[in-house]
């Protein structure tokens, strides 16, 4: 749970990398309501990964994947753009969505990890 | 030699650790980035086409451009899109550090398509590419999700359930 506030964490700075404009550090595009999802998601993981609340975990990354789907259809479709984002939003997006969603599955039981 | 290598990383310092996340972590922002001035919009997606023209008009290895001029382009709506696909796929994976080694793998893929297209295209910097297969193959060696990523949490999941093609993967 852990790496959930880690993921929550990342997320939110990430959200810095769409604030300059040009090229190199302009490397997510995201708008005001984008922000808040973004931030708001950030926060659920941060908030589950620290409490070891798993269903909050999980949330907030399939919250991030609906994000992601909606951001993909408004470019796919064209016109609209309520994130403010662009295809790195979507990939941001869905890798924090896989990675939540992943940790916060439920799990059986641990064992040694062996070297492959 | 990727497994030895993740062990030596795996029983180094903290900093070690540390520098192998960030190389991970920023070789899948690459990625994110990468893809921030495409569009999802058949039939060029957002400039994609013109890159990949340019395997033609300036061909680094000419089997490569015929392939580039006979196939790929007359299916550019799917192929274009496949492309987008990957590379989206790649900066959501490398960043979180799930089927980090697979991924790596399939970057370093992605980095020869992407040098076979550009690398002679005038201006292009021959060490960007060179580079970009480096970092892919750090993250391969050092199996880069064991350490601050996803694949460190599941792999005794994985082991548990005995999914080898998943602990293969990571």
């Amino acid at each position: 749970m852990k790496l959930a506030v880690g993921i929550g964490v990342g997320l939110a700075l990430a959200t810095l990398l769409a604030i300059p404009q040009g090229l190199p550090w302009h490397m997510i595009g995201l708008g005001v309501p984008g922000y808040l999802v973004v931030l708001a998601l950030a926060a659920a993981a941060i908030t589950g990964g620290w409490h070891e609340r798993r269903s909050l975990v999980l949330i907030a990354g399939f919250g991030l994947l609906a994000a992601a789907v909606f951001q993909l259809l408004e470019l796919v479709i064209g016109g609209q753009n309520t994130l403010g984002g662009d295809l790195s939003t979507v990939s941001l997006l869905l890798g924090g969505a896989i990675g939540l969603v992943a940790i916060g599955s439920p799990r059986t039981a641990p064992q040694t990890v062996p070297q492959t | 030699m990727a497994i030895s290598v993740a062990h030596e990383v795996q029983s180094s310092t903290r900093l070690s650790r540390g520098l192998i996340t960030a190389v991970r972590v920023i070789t899948g922002m690459l990625w994110v980035q990468n893809v921030s001035w495409k569009s999802p919009q058949p039939p060029n997606y957002g400039g994609l086409r013109m890159w990949t023209q340019d395997a033609v008009d300036h061909p680094v290895f000419p089997p490569f451009s015929w392939l580039v001029q006979h196939v790929v382009l007359p299916g550019f709506p799917l192929f274009g899109a496949l492309a987008l696909a990957v590379e989206i796929l790649l900066g959501a994976f490398l960043v979180v550090g799930l089927a980090t080694r697979f991924w790596a793998v399939v970057g370093i893929g992605q980095t020869l398509v992407i040098t076979l297209s550009a690398l002679y295209v005038p201006g292009e910097w021959f060490w960007s590419y060179a580079l970009m297969f480096v970092a892919h193959f750090a993250v391969l060696a050092t199996a880069a999700g064991r350490f601050g990523g996803v694949d460190a949490v599941l792999r005794p999941r994985w082991a548990a359930r005995n999914a080898r093609f998943l602990l293969l993967a990571s």
